[in-house]
């Protein structure tokens, strides 16, 4: 893959990622480095700890997630990450937008490489 | 007041900057990663340092109007020019990053960033790289990437002035040890040391001591007033983990001076080792402040759990 198709691919995936963290929390309440190892089992994303902690700082503020301390079973406590009532709404419009986008792009390059 | 994140904005104001970041994002996409999250980094810490949290939107066109257009940084190399335009310089030399921008909350940002992975980062004030302490506790697992919700923030008094002491203690070694020695040290003192660890300069005794002890002082003082006077958590942490530096490299030349004078000839090594405790003490001086941050957020959360939390369980 050239460098510009590496750029671009580095692109669609700095576009999803929001998405992606979101749509994890809205399954369950999750820790950092348990999102960073969800992710990591989809190694096409190529999300690392890197991108995962400033982004789940930049949405904290942004008031779509919250977090809290909470003991834990084993080891010392973690902090859990959740979607707020914003990050729900949030979610929904994203996830419609990225299949409205995805169905169309798909419809355009049907054929192509399958 | 300046802002200490681009969130405390007002919304329409906040969507101003966040607009021209992301466009500035878009202009540079192609260039590497480091080069853009360092330049986004610095566009924020800009707008922090020039707007307030009253700032309006037509405040954030003016500052923008003095950046310029956001595709001017699609161009590799005007966008640290233009950087340096539009606030003082601040670019790259044959690779090498500086910047004679200095604030404490520069220096705090590049010191102690837990959720930037990177060890190196680009100098707070100065030409070179900085050590970025949090992403080395990271790296050693002393700590949590997101221990904190902001660097510092829940740090207490107290634990601020149990960090103030390490570079106190540090002054007052300098200053008790001369004062103890001061009829037993030879006039002239050794003022630099060759690749031996052998003396190859000298100064009085005045003046030897006098630098050492304002490289010692001076940034003590400062913190005793930034903790004296309650500046923001993470302005006094920058600046005890400054005086904290300076006077672990006074004590430690100073150390180097008594075991020149009294133990020569001293190991080859000995220099070097002088060096180690510059980087170690503040390292432990943040690392406690972060860690007191993190069992500050933790009581908060665990003492009253339902501190404006969504319930999804």
């Amino acid at each position: 893959m050239g460098r510009e198709q590496d750029s671009w691919v580095s692109q669609i995936r700095k576009g999803v990622v929001e998405v992606v963290i979101l749509g994890l929390l809205s399954r369950q309440r999750m820790y950092g480095s348990q999102l960073v190892e969800e992710l990591s089992a989809h190694p096409e994303l190529a999300i690392s700890a890197g991108t995962v902690y400033p982004l789940l700082s930049r949405l904290k503020k942004a008031g779509v997630i919250d977090s809290m301390w909470e003991e834990s079973p084993v080891g010392p406590p973690r902090k859990y990450y959740r979607l707020t009532p914003t990050g729900e709404s949030e979610l929904v419009e994203m996830s419609m937008a990225w299949r409205s986008v995805s169905r169309a792009v798909d419809t355009m390059i049907k054929g192509v490489a399958e | 007041m300046p802002l200490q994140v681009i969130g405390e904005l007002g919304a329409s104001s906040r969507a101003v900057a966040e607009r021209y970041m992301d466009q500035v994002r878009t202009a540079m996409a192609g260039q590497d990663e480091a080069v853009v999250d360092t330049t986004i980094e610095d566009l924020a810490e800009h707008f922090c340092a020039v707007l307030e949290p009253a700032s309006t939107s037509s405040d954030v066109e003016w500052v923008i109007a003095q950046l310029g257009p956001a595709s001017a940084f699609g161009d590799d190399s005007a966008a640290p020019d233009r950087m340096a335009d539009a606030t003082r310089p601040a670019g790259r030399i044959l690779g090498v990053p500086y910047d004679w921008r200095f604030t404490p909350e520069r220096v705090a940002s590049r010191w102690w960033n837990p959720r930037d992975q990177r060890i190196f980062m680009p100098r707070a004030f100065g030409i070179g790289w900085d050590i970025n302490f949090g992403a080395l506790a990271v790296k050693l697992h002393l700590i949590e990437p997101d221990a904190e919700d902001a660097p510092f923030s829940e740090v207490t008094d107290r634990a601020f002035l149990g960090a103030l002491l390490v570079p106190v203690a540090l002054t007052a070694f300098v200053v008790g040890t001369y004062l103890g020695s001061r009829f037993a040290l030879p006039p002239a003192l050794p003022s630099h040391w060759n690749a031996v660890g052998m003396p190859d300069g000298y100064w009085s005794q005045g003046v030897a001591f006098g630098f050492l002890l304002a490289w010692a002082l001076l940034p003590t003082l400062w913190a005793v007033w930034a903790v004296a006077t309650r500046r923001s958590p993470l302005t006094r942490a920058a600046i005890i983990g400054v005086a904290s530096f300076s006077s672990a490299l006074a004590a430690g030349v100073w150390a180097l001076t008594l075991a020149t004078v009294f133990a020569s000839p001293v190991s080859p090594a000995l220099p070097a080792l002088t060096i180690l405790p510059c980087f170690l003490v503040p390292f432990a001086v943040l690392l406690g402040l972060a860690r007191a941050g993190r069992s500050a957020e933790v009581r908060r959360d665990i003492e009253s759990p339902t501190r404006g939390v969504v319930s999804h369980d």
